[in-house]
């Protein structure tokens, strides 16, 4: 063969020139559509944790982020505060200050698609923004995100290998859990309400994935919701596994006067585990993982034997 | 009203007021648009609006602060408009949007409408919100009306008929929102009453609205004088009182509807404003009103530039602002006219 048919040659140039763009653009799928990057970026402004543990697991320092602690935000999760001391703080998650991301000058915001649904086209003016399900995500949708975040900030080889580490502790840790142990009711108290998170939200789906059966689904598409001391007394779970902030004092402390709390089998036979809320429900990154599936282990909540007096609801 | 026609006040008076209040605006909305999260020099600032500056002080300036600013103005001064006309028509104080069924008739069927219909163009939301300015007040009519006598609309049951309403409809607008899918309470937010986020798009929604119903507030005056007089000296006037109480109000409670599609129920500003006026210019509404717009756009301006930066870069809602100063004003009047 002398010369390449024309026709080869077109094809040749055409593959190459898909190769090349799709090498060179980025796109990412999100809640509200595909984000489209010519490169992958470096100024990230994030408005919700998740998004910040998963920026630094990658080695991203975000240049701002929703990190206030007034307006019912808490700040930084503990386990992410000496991190996250020195990166500008947006003002709260329900109402960042627009003024204060487009003066950060970002190259991409990450946006939550619940929590900040309403101001996805005025975040979208400041800069390219991704609308991520975290709030409302389970633990599969958020290693999805931390993929697409990997891929959108250039670091996509360290978010598959974050998700692989994870993944390995999760099965290692799977080893370990109690085969056939009754399944288990999750809930955020706050001082007002009980929060129950199904299998489908990012802490219940996570129990899971360690090997625990969730009792609770979603309700319609509620991933979490509320429940009163009445409906968890119709649940009567043996395994009870609560959120509580330490500076808080959680709805389940009155609820202990209750002869109805005492009657739960859970509450009878000591299987009440308690976690710090903010590691555990707020986090919602690899970071957060790492320390969950350690704690879950401490507190032999996969065993389901009693747990130790750190993890114990009875201070 | 209670402010008798009285001598002290003068068509000059109302000229001088006015005039004080439109500088006033005009140096606070120069001031909002240099005040923000982020500081802006002055220089920047003036740079920007003619044109130059750098980039970021554009953006800030002309893409987050003159909605803003263009939002709140508006928005005052139609719910300011609005209470200024409903309190002519019904000749209660304690008349305002937010107090007879209107505001509460809005914000319910603007969440049964985002509810219904979540992909809906924006422009939809505004007639939603005055389908339901009229549904909410249109009820309030119907159950004041003596059915008996020939009175038509007597002013007190009106008022009180019209705070039952609105407690229902706010509760009928909880349980849908209790009901609703995960996410559409967060879409609400603007509803609580804020002018956070309001951008060009949202000032564009308002604006057609504003251009055709406040001069038409404005050449109500006249009728609204005449209906203030009581319904047989109106009639004796040759007032046909029943169309032009009717036409007031369907200006009143549009005014309202379209207010609240843009800063959702601002608290207390249509009850406030012209209270205001009728104190500075006196109750003649050719000079209340003007004087209340003004008012009204001045407080909402006021308390969204305060709300923006009082804890930078937190946001108070300008509604929360609005109503510290409103409520006790209206226990005020409450217990004066008690």
């Amino acid at each position: 063969m002398k010369s390449r048919s024309p026709l080869k040659t077109t094809l040749l140039t055409l593959s190459a020139l898909a190769l090349l763009s799709s090498a060179l653009a980025l796109t990412v799928k999100h809640g509200r559509g595909t984000l489209e990057l010519a490169a992958p970026v470096k100024r990230v402004v994030e408005l919700e944790y998740s998004f910040l543990d998963t920026l630094l697991a990658l080695g991203i320092t975000p240049v701002g982020g929703a990190l206030g602690t007034q307006g019912g935000d808490r700040g930084a999760p503990p386990y992410l505060r000496a991190r996250t001391a020195n990166i500008p703080a947006t003002g709260s998650r329900a109402q960042p200050s627009l003024e204060t991301i487009a003066a950060l000058r970002p190259q991409l915001i990450l946006a939550d698609a619940f929590v900040q649904g309403e101001i996805y086209p005025q975040l979208a003016k400041l800069a390219p923004t991704a609308a991520f399900q975290s709030r409302r995500g389970s633990l599969d949708d958020l290693n999805a995100q931390t993929l697409a975040i990997g891929r959108l900030v250039g670091r996509e080889a360290a978010a598959k290998q974050v998700l692989a580490d994870q993944q390995g502790l999760i099965l290692k840790a799977r080893t370990l859990a109690k085969k056939n142990a009754p399944p288990f009711v999750a809930a955020v108290a706050t001082p007002l309400s009980l929060t129950v998170h199904t299998d489908q939200s990012f802490v219940g789906s996570f129990l899971e994935g360690l090997g625990r059966r969730n009792a609770l689904s979603p309700k319609g598409d509620q991933t979490q919701y509320e429940l009163s001391l009445e409906g968890l007394v119709a649940l009567n779970p043996q395994i009870l596994v609560l959120f509580t902030a330490p500076d808080e004092t959680p709805i389940t402390e009155q609820w202990k006067e209750s002869p109805l709390w005492q009657k739960l089998s859970a509450v009878q036979l000591g299987r009440v585990y308690v976690f710090d809320r903010d590691n555990w429900t707020r986090g919602r990154g690899p970071l957060a993982l790492k320390l969950m599936v350690a704690q879950a282990i401490e507190s032999r909540l996969l065993v389901a034997a009693a747990p130790p007096a750190a993890y114990s609801d009875k201070k | 009203m209670t402010v008798p026609f009285s001598p002290r006040f003068t068509s000059a008076r109302a000229l001088l007021v006015a005039g004080i209040l439109a500088t006033l605006t005009m140096l606070l909305s120069v001031l909002a648009l240099g005040l923000g999260a982020v500081a802006t020099p002055a220089a920047q600032v003036w740079a920007a609006l003619w044109g130059g500056g750098d980039s970021l002080t554009r953006q800030l300036v002309l893409e987050l602060r003159l909605p803003r600013v263009g939002v709140s103005l508006l928005c005052g001064a139609m719910f300011a408009a609005s209470g200024a006309v409903m309190q002519g028509v019904i000749r209660n104080p304690l008349a305002s949007p937010d107090l007879i069924g209107v505001g509460a008739g809005a914000g319910l069927a603007a969440t049964v409408f985002l509810l219904a219909w979540p992909a809906a163009p924006p422009g939809g939301l505004p007639w939603a919100a005055l389908a339901g300015a009229w549904g909410g007040f249109g009820l309030v009519l119907l159950l004041s009306r003596d059915w008996g006598g020939a009175d038509g609309l007597p002013p007190v049951r009106l008022a009180l008929v019209g705070v039952a309403v609105s407690a229902a409809l706010g509760a009928v607008q909880h349980l849908v929102l209790v009901r609703a899918p995960d996410g559409l309470g967060s879409a609400l937010t603007f509803l609580t009453g804020t002018v956070y986020g309001a951008d060009a798009e949202r000032l564009w929604r308002v604006l057609p609205w504003a251009l055709v119903l406040l001069p038409a507030s404005l050449l109500l005056s006249r009728t609204l004088d005449v209906l203030n007089l009581g319904e047989d000296l109106a009639t004796g006037l040759g007032t046909r009182v029943n169309p032009a109480r009717l036409l007031s109000l369907g200006v009143g409670v549009a005014l309202a509807g379209a207010a609240v599609t843009g800063a959702g129920l601002l608290g207390f500003v249509g009850l406030l404003a012209p209270h205001l006026a009728r104190l500075l210019v006196g109750a003649k509404h050719a000079r209340t009103l003007p004087v209340s717009l003004l008012l009204g756009a001045l407080l909402v301006l006021a308390a969204d530039t305060l709300g923006r930066t009082l804890l930078p870069p937190l946001e108070v809602p300008a509604g929360l602002l609005t109503t510290l100063v409103g409520a006790p004003y209206f226990l005020y009047l409450l217990r004066r006219s008690a």
